[in-house]
């Protein structure tokens, strides 16, 4: 009988452990999704105790905010779906209203405590208003410009990183979410997804920038050499094509008729171990912009081929970049070589109170010789005024661009372009990518003309 | 005697209880200020105080018995108090007086049970009694929450479903350590017979109450005794062929089985329905993550039926999984302990008796707590010692006293005279 007694105690035990490791599965393991629930009233009711704080642009236009009907309104409306992004108890929450929830809910610093011991006594707690660096009516008009069609434009401050515009488009309207929420989930152009910094496109010849700035650093003299296109290049049984014959070329002229065969010839010289070096410098393979989550842009898995390498050279075969990244690359050259960190939330202020001005914290990095920098600038600015950038030239502005073309397996390839203005002294960095629109030039270069004018104007 | 009785390890134990009481006691009066609520630290010392007169008794009238159950028992009573004041202070008030009256039952049952042997003798009128008691239930019970498994006399209500716990267990260990022999070597009929017919009776009056927790609870016992008396794998195996076959028929028979089995299966789609109680327990349950949402920081209202069958997913909510390990702890250690005072009975009869206690409280709990992380089919049962419930807080404080009084006899030398008194 003893034996027995033991045998049920085993069993006993055993069955507290199950219970255990169930209990823990809940706790630890399911959590968040649970957390996310729609019908979750913990979620529901920590949303309505707080008071969300108020979303503001760079020059203190509203974003988001309370109506006298307590209704949140978003004033940019399709333009601005995308950063200003919405939070409901019920579908989640997207853009900056996810993103910095903590602040917006008040959740740590000052009101953190404060709200405490509201939530103690009941009384209703107030979240940070936020202020990001967008720009509203830079993002309203780029959105526009984009008319609907599939793609996304970032915009830099190339000396401080701020992101003055991020534009997804086909965008959605934050507004009457709830009511539209069917066709977005719906519509195939997929416009709740931010192209901005969740889709990765082929950067194609922009992406010979990268390569030229890790040639540029290899060989000092590389301005001297000469190259000779004959309208392809051969690698390993396979044969890349220039869109037509160069002939005798140098390095300033491959980057303005953006020709395949020198940066090709680079990419191979270099080698794959530098050309990673400097992509991962400018930001690929990295977490680039603190509490968003950014899709890393990426070489693809290594060792690559030699076919892989000279394919990679050109932003083809498995390079793959976000236009956040992009627009990164751009405003580091138009910045002298230094890399400023990419910033969306530009401070934080207790309701009724003003921003704290100047807190923006600059984080520089040195991605490549001041040398190495000017060199780019000014075979970009050399592509806008004779090369293959030319319609993005605008009246009385040095402007320095780079077209690319990303041949992709969905139909036509999508056209980037990427520039900066003005030259001597970049007050902004752009990249466009509009899906499937053909060669770069062509739909790419207008837009950025037009919002280097616009922005530029704006600011006189 | 040569005994340690000093009962250190007790009495140190049962300070952090005390401690729990106190700063809980504190924590509401903090959160409330109001002078009245000055009323929570009398209800804490007082609280206090009991345990510790509990404990000199034990050391006086009850040598050498268990160190660790009384301190288990006032943590998780005290526990349950504090988490019922937040949900309802009315009910915490109520479950205070309960709490008082089963440390008084549990005192009573140390000083009147000086021998365990004449229970035995009693065996088939505690059946009987039990089985009268859920006939009168299903004939003048009370419906409350789709069972009708409540008796009122008067004013005072309870549910004898909670008695017969008490009473099936003394008939089960008396009969089982009468017939052993025969279990074990040739059943017969005759030796099964009356075991049958009381099981069958109490099967059938509790699943025409509706109390299914119940009946599986009961039946999930009456199955370990069997085999720790007989030692025979095939009659637990037979027995739950049985209680499959018992479910099957249940199922087709019982809509509100059929509810349940389908909750259990999955509650998503039923959530705005009949599903609600057990996703919003898992709600309660992930919002306490690791360290929970703090003691007093749930909201009472998510969670029907919070105060009694769900009174552990308030636990995990708000104190966390860590909270909720250390509860699932002492419940394993209540557990342990009593199978080895059970191992150390000098005889068959007091084995069964202190097993069959041991095994009600795990098995009660695991059935509740397994039920609301959806391991089991959800049965409303009340979580020993921790939900708020007269009937089953007195008699699983009568069960406890029982058990240690158990520990002390079957600590003391064989032979050594227990009617000396």
């Amino acid at each position: 009988m003893r034996t027995n007694l033991l045998r049920v105690r085993v069993i006993v035990i055993l069955c507290f452990v199950i219970v255990l490791v169930a209990l823990g599965r809940i706790q630890l393991l399911e959590r968040s999704e649970l957390a996310r629930h729609p019908a979750n009233r913990y979620t529901i009711a920590k949303e309505n105790r707080v008071k969300r704080g108020e979303i503001f642009d760079r020059n203190k236009v509203p974003l988001a905010f309370w109506t006298d009907s307590g209704i949140r309104h978003y004033p940019l409306g399709y333009a601005g779906g995308h950063p200003i992004g919405y939070s409901s108890a019920k579908l989640g929450s997207s853009g900056a209203e996810g993103w910095y929830s903590s602040q917006l809910l008040g959740q740590d610093g000052a009101l953190g405590i404060k709200n405490f011991w509201h939530r103690l006594a009941g009384v209703q707690e107030t979240g940070y208003n936020i202020q990001l660096t967008i720009d509203a009516n830079l993002q309203e008009y780029g959105y526009s410009l984009l008319g609907g069609n599939k793609g996304a434009i970032v915009a830099l401050k190339p000396k401080t990183g701020e992101i003055l515009a991020l534009i997804s488009s086909p965008g959605f309207d934050p507004n009457d979410l709830h009511l539209k929420w069917d066709d977005y989930v719906n519509n195939s152009d997929n416009p709740l997804f931010n192209r901005a910094i969740s889709g990765t496109y082929p950067p194609g010849s922009t992406f010979k920038l990268v390569v030229g700035a890790a040639a540029l650093e290899a060989d000092p003299n590389l301005l001297d050499r000469e190259f000779e296109c004959p309208g392809y290049i051969q690698l390993e049984g396979r044969q890349l094509t220039c869109y037509t014959t160069h002939g005798r070329i140098n390095f300033m002229e491959g980057v303005a008729y953006s020709c395949n065969v020198v940066f090709v010839q680079l990419g191979l010289e270099i080698g794959e171990q530098q050309l990673r070096k400097q992509a991962e410098a400018f930001g690929f393979e990295q977490d680039v912009l603190e509490g968003v989550p950014v899709k890393k842009s990426g070489l693809g898995d290594a060792p690559l081929t030699v076919n892989g390498l000279g394919e990679s050279a050109i932003g083809q075969g498995k390079v793959m970049a976000t236009p956040l990244q992009m627009a990164m690359v751009t405003a580091a050259i138009a910045n002298g070589g230094l890399l400023a960190e990419p910033v969306l939330l530009l401070g934080r202020a207790v309701p009724g109170e003003d921003f704290p001005a100047g807190s923006l914290n600059l984080a520089q990095t040195r991605v490549m010789s001041r040398e190495t920098a000017e060199i780019l600038k000014e075979a970009m600015v050399g592509t806008v005024v004779y090369g293959t950038g030319q319609q993005a030239q605008v009246a009385g502005v040095e402007v320095g661009g780079k077209t690319g073309s990303a041949e992709n397996p969905h139909g036509q390839a999508h056209a980037w372009f990427v520039g900066f203005a003005p030259a001597d002294s970049p007050e902004i960095a752009i990249a466009v990518v509009v899906e499937n629109a053909g060669s770069g030039g062509g739909l790419g270069g207008p837009v950025v003309r037009e919002l280097i004018n616009y922005y530029l104007s704006s600011l006189q | 005697m040569g005994m340690d009785q000093s009962r250190k390890q007790e009495a140190l134990l049962l300070l952090p209880a005390v401690a729990l009481l106190l700063s809980g006691a504190l924590l509401y009066y903090v959160l409330a200020p109001e002078p009245e609520n000055r009323y929570l630290f009398i209800g804490a010392i007082l609280l206090g105080c009991l345990y510790y007169v509990l404990h000199f008794l034990l050391g006086w009238q009850a040598k050498g018995a268990d160190q660790l159950l009384l301190p288990i028992t006032a943590m998780l009573t005290g526990l349950g108090l504090l988490l019922l004041y937040h949900l309802d202070p009315n009910l915490a008030i109520k479950q205070w007086f309960w709490t008082i009256l089963g440390l008084g039952g549990m005192a009573g049952v140390i000083l009147v049970v000086r021998d365990y042997h004449w229970l035995a003798e009693f065996k088939y009128t505690f059946m009987l009694l039990g089985l009268a008691f859920l006939v009168l239930t299903v004939i003048i019970g009370d419906e409350t929450g789709g069972a009708r498994s409540w008796l009122s006399l008067g004013q005072f209500r309870f549910q004898p479903a909670e008695v017969v716990k008490l009473l099936v267990i003394v008939f089960m260990a008396g009969y089982l350590s009468d017939h052993k022999e025969s279990f074990a070597f040739r059943p017969e009929l005759q030796s099964f017979g009356p075991l049958m017919v009381a099981g069958g009776l109490l099967m059938v009056l509790l699943v025409v109450q509706k109390d299914l927790g119940a009946a599986l609870i009961f039946f999930a016992l009456i199955l370990a005794m069997l085999y720790v008396a007989s030692g025979r794998a095939e009659i637990a195996i037979m027995g739950l062929v049985a209680f499959g076959l018992a479910s099957t028929v249940a199922y087709y028979l019982f809509p509100h089985v059929q509810t349940r089995v389908a909750i259990w299966q999955n509650p998503w789609p039923l959530a705005d329905g009949p599903g609600y109680q057990i996703v919003q327990s898992y709600f309660s349950l992930a919002q306490g993550g690791i360290l929970g949402m703090g003691l007093g920081m749930s909201n009472p209202k998510f969670i029907p039926a919070a105060a009694t069958d769900f009174i552990f997913s308030v636990a995990g909510g708000e104190l966390g999984f860590l909270g909720a390990s250390l509860i699932l702890f002492l419940y394993g250690v209540v557990g342990w302990k009593g199978i080895k005072i059970a191992y150390s009975a000098p005889d068959d009869f007091g084995l069964l008796l202190a097993g069959g206690l041991t095994l009600l409280f795990s098995l009660q709990t695991l059935v509740i707590i397994g039920g609301i992380i959806k391991l089991l089919p959800l049965t409303g049962v009340t979580l020993p010692l921790m939900s708020y419930g007269g009937s089953s807080l007195v008699i699983n404080y009568l069960m406890l006293g029982l058990l240690l009084r158990l520990s002390s006899l079957f600590a003391l030398p064989e032979g050594t005279a227990v009617h000396e008194n």
